[in-house]
């Protein structure tokens, strides 16, 4: 059982955390049952975080400065202070970088659905979808050929033979009079 | 390492620590300046002598003697406004009420003026463990490094300046219950 003439020695240990496990076990023990002992413990503990408790100092710029243009030359740039007008406190850049998201994210959602549709038109320019496309164009310009005056057919003649690509013309030209005598 | 690169950084980890250590050590915040600025040029002309692992170490020791040369100076050049000078109420008090700015920040309780008082009376070596162990978190180990010595020789002188204390504040409130800390 530690007695109350140690105190002052396991103090100076607590202090200088120098303590073993079981020396701070009975230290805590006798400490809870010893009031004059506490009242010492106590009077060391104010001591303690008085000392503990002082502010510390910073170094103005103005010395770092002075240091840098005495050794590297110039204040470095991972220490220079960047300031911005408009910027100069925290919320400003939070604001700032709020805003590059979401513009960022706009972006992105804009141009990926734009890459999809770009993928679907290309699929849809394939080989068997054109032959398609130009069958259906044949098959319809022969029924108007059928349908319409003579004027107006000699005006789709000419306009087939500038505008259509030259393999549609010819299917059109083909297709027409089966059309015309078999109806 | 590469002198240029490190250098900076090295100042942004020290350069609180070496100031505060100055300004509570000579109670003038114009002379903790210069020491910061000259143990800061030091390190770099004495870089490629300098053991890198002990950096800490050997910016607190440079300090420290800059410190014990700036008080000879003072103390040879103006013996008698050094006493002025040397009283930790009137310097860091007078700093508190004029100089107050981002920088600095003085909020002592009265128990704290009491004991930056009884600290100038307390043997240089004794003041000046205290000073690094206190207020500027110094390990035993680092400040034996600083000032050359034994570890436990430290841990004996901290707990006398302790005591010494102790003693300052229980004159003056001697139930110490009433103690503001």
């Amino acid at each position: 059982m530690m007695m109350c003439n140690e105190i002052q020695v396991l103090i100076e240990k607590f202090l200088n955390h120098d303590m073993s496990r079981q020396e701070r076990q009975d230290f805590r023990k006798h400490i809870r049952n010893c009031p004059d002992c506490r009242t010492e413990f106590e009077k060391w503990q104010k001591v303690e975080k008085t000392l503990s408790g002082f502010p510390k100092q910073k170094c103005p710029n103005r010395v770092l400065e002075n240091i840098y243009s005495n050794t590297i030359g110039s204040k470095p740039k991972s220490v220079r202070r960047i300031r911005f007008r408009g910027f100069t406190n925290h919320a400003g850049w939070k604001w700032a970088g709020a805003a590059v998201a979401f513009g960022l994210i706009l972006l992105f959602t804009i141009i990926h659905p734009m890459g999809d549709r770009n993928k679907i038109e290309e699929i849809s320019y394939s080989q068997e979808e054109a032959l398609r496309a130009r069958e259906q164009a044949k098959w319809s310009l022969a029924y108007v050929a059928q349908v319409i005056h003579k004027s107006e057919k000699t005006a789709i003649d000419n306009a087939l033979l500038i505008e259509l690509p030259q393999t549609v013309r010819k299917a059109v030209k083909n297709t027409v009079p089966i059309l015309k005598g078999g109806s | 390492m590469m002198k240029k690169a490190s250098f900076p950084k090295i100042v942004q980890q020290h350069k609180d620590r070496v100031f505060g250590y100055s300004y509570y050590f000579l109670h003038n915040r114009e002379d903790a300046e210069d020491v910061t600025q000259d143990v800061f040029v030091r390190l770099w002309q004495h870089w490629d002598e300098i053991d890198k692992n002990k950096i800490k170490a050997w910016v607190m020791q440079v300090a420290h003697h800059r410190c014990i040369d700036f008080t000879r100076k003072r103390k040879r050049i103006h013996e008698d406004s050094y006493k002025t000078v040397s009283n930790p109420k009137s310097s860091i008090l007078q700093d508190s009420l004029e100089m107050r700015g981002p920088d600095m920040q003085f909020e002592f309780s009265e128990t704290q003026h009491l004991l930056l008082s009884a600290l100038e009376g307390l043997p240089g070596r004794t003041r000046s463990m205290m000073l690094m162990h206190y207020f500027q978190d110094l390990k035993f180990e680092t400040i034996a490094d600083i000032l050359d010595v034994n570890i436990n020789t430290v841990k004996v002188t901290v707990h006398r300046g302790r005591k010494m204390l102790k003693e300052v504040i229980e004159s003056k409130y001697p139930e110490m219950a009433e103690v503001s800390i």
